[in-house]
């Protein structure tokens, strides 16, 4: 009996041990206060508004939807959470087949094209001209607008809109003597930064690296933007054809990739995997990396994780590097608004007019100080509120002035593309292999995900062929 | 009932409607006089619950993913141009484009098995044969050794994924411990793959354990003292006793492990998003829901369902011969 009693001791310390090697992670994530919804008024019409933001941002969409339906009593916008941009556009895939869609969809720029091929929406431009605002359109950040213009037509109204930057943790470039004020950085630099940030202990092992490294479609969309390459053919589908074939296994993609690795093989920067996002910010505010790629809309969530992890982390931002005598800009990303034909005339009209709302200049500014994202109007920057809210964060100005960098070409924005999410794993899965060496190079292992991509695409254009 | 189908088939063909309505009357009347056949219409009506669901939630959209399956779809799912075998060919590689990235998803999931099925058992009849031991306080025990089945899945997954997050202190002393490149151990392809077992093995111990237990205690411990009487100890009774008298239990447990871990979904959908290298039933539900490939993902369901068919078979066949029924 001894012996039983001894096994059954020693699995429950096990079970401890396990306990007790687990310490809580530095910076949970807070969760957000629900917003109430306001009353719905006797005899308002009833707009369904999916959409796709959670957390702090997800509040202050509920908040800019009760400052709606607190302004008028015509209609009434009831948003559905739709847990992700993802699942957003997943929805409405199903909801073609089966009629369900909401009157307004908050829809990532990779849905653009599905969107549009969906047959069920009502193109924006329409709406502006039908009630003479064409105006709004030329007041839009020109590289906001660009984003949602496919063939001349600005199928959606940017509602939430930003940009990739990199962003540095000031206090260390000082400590190592790097001027952390000079947003324009070349991959040379930012090579140079990252060994210069690397900090060793006595023993050789790294206890910060220089880069936090993960592989994401964005910013591989951001680095072909910057170098003036089309990232899918021809013309990134915005001249009203379809693109057919993905360009990302082009020399500027590959020196992207291999620019990656061959920081991480120098031990300067660190790999976190696919979907390693999350870990890269999680290191970077808790100071064990001291530059990390992210959003700007990421900004205030950064900032605010860095004070409650307390490691002295100063956040910066920097221009997404480039090559000496690059030319091209950033891209902007975000979603949009699409309204639907589906309900009533009345509830598009409800539909419309919610859009219209969140075009106004002090709704702009209200959605841009409380997240991060930039103003998809012009006029909202003269507002205060917005002022204050640039002084409060200089660092908004600086991905203010990246994406107003170049002229709008076709080659600076964003593609679109039936396959628009696909392509992203296609690229994601392969840069992973190669980090894992299942590819001698980085050529090889874009160029099998092109065939991927490429494959895909020619059955999707397929299906909308007839 | 073939000839007088065939007989009352040639009179109507002839008969008047009046007199063909009477024969068919006068057919249902002598079909109903058969108490064979009056059993099988109310054993239709007590089953019709359960065959309208299963119709409508099994059979139809199972012969429904055999048809996609040899179509390309558009968004709405409605099949565009019919294309017979091609994504079955596409899947097990044989398109000759030597892609194999779905023939390998496949070799995942056998490993994955591998890594969970077996080790899940041991792990099981241990605990089991631990929590039979008469002390006291043993109902503690096998409280706790059961308790994550009460843990769902995705709770389980949520939770791993804190604890295998790089800025945890048991991650990095893993991660230094094994000197791996990366600091996560779900991003690398040596340890992912085990990593998501472990989570897996963990969540599935508590379900082995009551039903290994309940086996155990169902052997009659008249066997036990007999067998003790003989001189045997403590292995040679685990090893000549139970264990033989628990191989149905075991045979259970492995035919349903097998079929769980291959169809495993939760756990890849939260630790490891994205991921080459995932499993082939992650891999099907990227082709439905993210490349929205409903033909393909249709075809990748069937091959799955031939699969888990087939090693079902299988493991009753040739396992049925080595268990012992009381």
């Amino acid at each position: 009996m001894n012996k039983v009693r001894i096994a059954l001791l020693s699995v429950l310390l096990v079970m401890l041990a396990a306990v007790s090697l687990r310490t809580a992670p530095a910076a949970l994530a807070q969760t957000p206060t629900p917003i109430p919804p306001v009353p719905r008024p006797e005899g308002s019409t009833e707009v369904v508004f999916w959409y796709g933001l959670g957390g702090n941002l997800g509040n202050v969409i509920l908040q800019v939807v009760n400052l709606y339906n607190s302004s008028q009593s015509t209609y009434y916008v009831n948003p559905v959470f739709q847990a992700s941009y993802d699942d957003t556009i997943n929805k409405i895939n199903a909801g073609l087949a089966s009629g369900e869609l909401p009157n307004v969809a908050q829809i990532f720029e990779a849905g653009t094209q599905r969107m549009i091929d969906s047959g069920r929406i009502i193109p924006v431009q329409d709406l502006l001209a039908r009630d003479g605002m064409l105006d709004i359109i030329d007041d839009m950040e020109p590289a906001v607008r660009a984003n949602y213009e496919v063939g001349g037509i600005l199928y959606s109204a940017p509602f939430n809109s930003s940009t990739a930057m990199l962003y540095i943790n000031r206090a260390a470039f000082i400590e190592a003597g790097l001027n952390p004020d000079e947003p324009m950085v070349t991959f040379d630099q930012v090579a140079e930064y990252a060994r210069a940030l690397t900090v060793r202990d006595a023993n050789g092992n790294v206890i910060r690296h220089g880069l936090g490294v993960y592989p994401e479609g964005w910013f591989l969309e951001q680095i072909h933007a910057i170098h003036d390459t089309y990232i899918a053919l021809p013309n990134n589908g915005l001249q009203g054809e379809r693109v057919t074939r993905y360009n990302y296994n082009s020399p500027i993609g590959v020196q992207w990739v291999e620019f990656l690795k061959g920081l991480v093989d120098e031990g300067v920067a660190v790999y976190y995997g696919t979907g390693g996002g999350g870990a890269s910010s999680a290191a970077f505010v808790n100071g064990q990396i001291a530059m990390h790629f992210a959003s700007i809309a990421s900004l205030r969530g950064l900032i605010s994780a860095a004070e409650n992890a307390g490691a002295g982390v100063d956040v910066g931002v920097l221009y997404m590097p480039r090559n000496p005598g690059a030319t091209g800009k950033t891209i902007v990303g975000g979603a949009s608004l699409w309204i639907t034909d589906v309900g009533t005339p009345e509830q598009q009209e409800g539909a419309w007019d919610f859009v219209k709302f969140t075009l106004r200049p002090e709704v702009q500014a209200f959605w841009s100080v409380n997240t991060g994202y930039y103003p998809v109007v012009r006029a909202a920057y003269e507002l205060p509120e917005m002022q204050a809210g640039l002084e409060a964060y200089p660092q908004f100005q600086v991905a203010i002035d990246q994406i107003r960098l170049a002229e709008i070409t076709d080659r600076n924005t964003a593609h679109v593309s039936g396959i628009f999410v696909p392509y992203r794993t296609h690229y994601v899965q392969a840069f992973d292999r190669y980090f894992n060496g299942e590819f001698a190079s980085a050529q090889e292992a874009l160029d099998a995900a092109v065939a991927i991509s490429n494959e895909q695409l020619e059955e999707y254009n397929l299906t909308i062929g007839g | 009932m073939e000839n007088e189908l065939s007989s009352v088939a040639t009179s109507t063909a002839t008969a008047p409607p009046l007199a063909r309505i009477q024969t068919s009357l006068q057919l249902l009347e002598r079909a109903w006089a058969r108490p064979r056949n009056r059993e099988l219409v109310w054993a239709l009506l007590y089953c019709s619950p359960a065959l309208i669901i299963f119709f409508f939630f099994t059979y139809y959209p199972f012969f429904r993913a055999i048809f996609l399956s040899m179509h390309i779809t558009n968004a709405a799912g409605e099949p565009v141009r019919f294309i017979g075998l091609d994504y079955y060919l596409r899947v097990l590689a044989l398109d000759g484009t030597g892609r194999t990235n779905y023939l390998e998803s496949i070799a995942t999931s056998f490993r994955f098995v591998l890594m969970v099925v077996p080790p899940v058992i041991i792990l099981a009849v241990g605990l089991a044969t631990l929590a039979t031991a008469r002390v006291r306080g043993i109902q503690i025990f096998r409280t706790i050794f059961t308790s994550s089945i009460a843990i769902s899945l995705a709770s389980a997954g949520v939770i791993w994924s804190l604890i295998y997050n790089p800025s945890t202190k048991a991650t990095t002393w893993l991660v230094d411990l094994l000197g791996l490149p990366s600091p996560s151990l779900l991003a690398n392809p040596s340890t992912a793959l085990p990593a998501v077992a472990v989570m897996t093995i963990w969540s599935g111990i508590g379900f082995n354990f009551i039903i290994a237990l309940a086996g155990m205690q169902a052997i009659p411990s008249d066997l036990y003292e007999s067998a003790a009487i003989d001189g045997a100890g403590r292995w040679q009774a685990f090893r000549f006793i139970t264990l033989p008298l628990l191989s149905p239990t075991l045979l259970f447990l492995l035919v349903i492990g097998t079929i769980g871990a291959l169809q495993a979904f939760t756990q890849f959908h939260l630790l490891m998003p994205n991921a080459p290298n995932t499993v082939f039933v992650y891999e099907t539900y990227r082709a439905f829901w993210y490349d929205n490939r409903y033909g393909l993902a249709s075809a990748m369901s069937i091959i799955i369902f031939i699969i888990l068919l087939v090693l079902t078979l299988v493991q009753y066949r040739l396992l049925n011969q080595r268990v012992h029924y009381q």
